[in-house]
């Protein structure tokens, strides 16, 4: 699997047009220079071999460096931070906001509370990133100034950071919270109007127990793996937002380095999109199997 | 039986609210249920068995529309509160359903949804409630059940799972189980111990037993009186012996001939020609006109009212056996 997406990262990075040894010489066309540049990144050896030699080095920690002769490897560790913390927030905020409303739309199905709801998430999944992004700042930040339009502070000033992730995190959480909770109120749908759901209520339970212990369990299930599928559109969203709100993380770096046609950096870049993606998938099989028996214990 | 009745079941309906119209699943039901009295409930696929018992501990989705009343206990079941309600399920009436396979829940242990029922009804600490969840399995004839009880439903045969759900419908002795096909999902090898199963938790445990089945052998096997519905009603009642020895309803006689031989595989009632209608409006003749030999122009027009052609013994028809023998 990562063999794979790191063929395809090299790959894909040796087939943008141009030739990389002319953008790491600086754009010095003096024959010498890139010959010795050449040199330098085996750009004079075959496909095979230069791929082998990036991974090589990759395995053990070494990404290369980038045109202005920084180590990629701590470029990306310093900025990557940044956006998983921006991440894990916006994942809390769509869980908070985006579990319960499905479970309570699900439950008052058919409702006006259900209708108001679904509606303003079927406005939350349409309404683009960058939009909302915009129309924040323009209110929280310029016109009432109760949180800063945009830049980042480190967590060492604790409350600072978060005054500043507040904002893009919310953003990016809401278009989740939508998806999420249309996954979940549909799944619960389902699970409500299940056999096992009438057995729990012939035993007496109480409502509560039926919904948020035997329904609730089930649809967690099915609810994981969208979450997984979310990834991809997760990746993109924290790209925008951390542009738009000028957050110097890992997706400002990618779009600076693409801007600037920094091979050595993309390459880093995307490989480590890559990691994430195999790291993330293996999470979600881990959680589902945690929360299915039939999977656990076969 | 003369004992004051448990459960006392008047002019029960049930109305459908489907996308084809209204459908009139139970047509005024009556019927008591004595204590330690095994009822029967016999009749046709579709001819309203499951809702009627659904509808006694109100489990019907909300497009079911139910009137009439059900006595348990001194309270009617249909009118009582949610809270009140809750009380009564599991506890006092217990269900165990025609589906084995998805009545449990797949994410919990088995130990876990038995030990629920008696941790809620009975505030069991957790661990207490494991060991009354241990003590079900054994009392069901689950071999090792301190192993089993931490297994999840996927693990267990279908005819394990319905032991499970008896284990669950007895944790709290309840004064009436219902129990709708407890056998038919299962495998005829299977069906036999459950069968014996319910026989011996009648005789141990003097629980009264509501028992629907396709199969009239189990109904004259264990069932004291048995009740036979058709198309929503019910058309006749009698006590076991003297329906199987003397049955008036051309329908219950058609059901009689149909009865697979001890040793023979035993197949569904569907022998009987034609299917079970499902009524919309109100009839205007009998319901079983269209399918009878019997029938004429009375029948054709007119609703035959139950009468007793015996004591106990009530018939919906107006050429009952009887009759046309004499
Ligand atoms: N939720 C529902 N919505 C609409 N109609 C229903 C619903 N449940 C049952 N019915 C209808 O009510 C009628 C009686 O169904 P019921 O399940 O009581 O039959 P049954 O006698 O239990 O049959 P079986 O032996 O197949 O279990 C059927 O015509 C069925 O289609
Ligand atoms: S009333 Fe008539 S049609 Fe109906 S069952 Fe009796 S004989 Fe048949
Ligand atoms: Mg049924």
């Amino acid at each position: 699997m990562l063999v794979v997406a790191s063929i395809v990262v090299f790959g894909g990075v040796r087939a943008i047009p141009g030739n990389p040894a002319i953008a790491l010489g600086a754009e010095n066309r003096d024959p010498a220079v890139i010959a010795a540049v050449k040199a330098k990144y085996l750009l004079d050896k075959p496909l095979p071999v230069q791929y082998g030699h990036w991974i090589w080095l990759a395995v053990q920690g070494d990404l290369g460096v980038d045109q202005r002769q920084l180590s990629v490897g701590h470029t990306i560790a310093s900025r990557l931070p940044i956006s998983l913390e921006l991440a894990a927030l916006s994942m809390i905020v769509s869980v908070i906001v985006g579990i319960p409303t499905g479970v309570i739309t699900a439950v008052r199905r058919g409702k006006p509370s259900d209708y108001a709801a679904t509606g303003v998430a079927l406005i939350g999944l349409s309404v683009p990133h960058f939009w909302l992004g915009l129309m924040a700042i323009i209110w929280f930040a310029v016109d009432l100034h109760w949180l800063p339009a945009g830049g980042y502070v480190t967590a060492h000033h604790p409350i600072a950071n978060l005054k500043h992730l507040l904002l893009p995190a919310v953003v990016l959480g809401i278009g989740f919270a939508a998806v999420l909770m249309r996954q979940m109120r549909s799944s619960m749908l389902d699970s409500l109007g299940t056999d096992y759901v009438r057995t729990a209520r012939a035993k007496g339970l109480s409502e509560w127990s039926v919904v948020c212990k035997h329904a609730f369990r089930n649809s967690l299930i099915t609810v994981t793996t969208v979450l997984g599928l979310q990834l991809g559109a997760l990746i993109s969203g924290i790209v925008t937002i951390e542009v738009i709100f000028g957050i110097p993380g890992f997706g400002s770096l990618t779009i600076d380095a693409i801007n600037q046609r920094d091979y050595t950096l993309i390459q880093g870049v995307v490989l480590v999109v890559a990691c994430g993606y195999v790291i993330v998938n293996l999470l979600v099989d881990v959680v589902y199997s945690l929360l299915n028996p039939r999977i656990r214990t076969i | 039986m003369s004992a004051e009745p448990l459960l006392e079941v008047s002019d029960l309906s049930v109305r459908f609210d489907t996308d084809e119209g209204p459908l009139q699943a139970v047509d005024r039901v009556s019927f008591t249920l004595a204590p330690r009295e095994v009822l029967g409930i016999v009749g046709g696929s579709g001819c309203g068995k499951s809702v009627t018992c659904m509808s006694l501990v109100r489990l019907l989705p909300q497009t079911a529309a139910v009137t009439g009343s059900a006595v348990f206990d001194g309270v009617d079941l249909l009118a009582l509160g949610p809270r009140r309600l809750r009380r009564v399920r599991g506890r006092e009436i217990s269900y165990i359903f025609q589906e084995p396979m998805t009545s449990l829940n797949p994410v919990f242990t088995v130990g876990d949804q038995i030990g629920e029922v008696v941790r809620r009804h009975l505030g069991l600490s957790r661990r207490a409630a494991r060991q009354r969840a241990v003590e079900l399995l054994q009392l069901v004839r689950i071999p090792a059940p301190e192993r089993r009880v931490d297994e999840y439903p996927h693990q267990l045969s279908g005819g394990m799972r319905q032991r499970v759900m008896i284990a669950m419908a007895l944790a709290c002795d309840p004064k009436v189980l219902i129990a709708d096909e407890p056998t038919t999902a299962l495998d005829v090898t299977i069906q036999a111990g459950i069968l014996d199963l319910m026989r011996e938790i009648r005789e141990r445990l003097g629980t009264a037993i509501v028992l629907v089945t396709h199969n009239l052998g189990v109904v004259a096997d264990i069932a004291d009186r048995v009740i036979v519905m058709y198309a929503g009603r019910k058309v006749e009642e009698a006590p076991a012996e003297e329906l199987f020895a003397a049955p008036q309803h051309p329908y219950t006689v058609g059901l009689l001939g149909a009865i697979p031989r001890p040793g023979e595989r035993q197949e569904r009632l569907e022998e009987i020609p034609g299917r079970v209608p499902a009524a919309a409006a109100p009839l205007e003749h009998c319901v079983f006109a269209d399918r009878c030999r019997f029938a004429d122009e009375t029948t054709r027009t007119q609703v035959p009212a139950l009468r007793a052609v015996r004591r106990d013994h009530l018939v919906a028809c107006f050429h009952p056996e009887a009759d046309r023998a004499a």
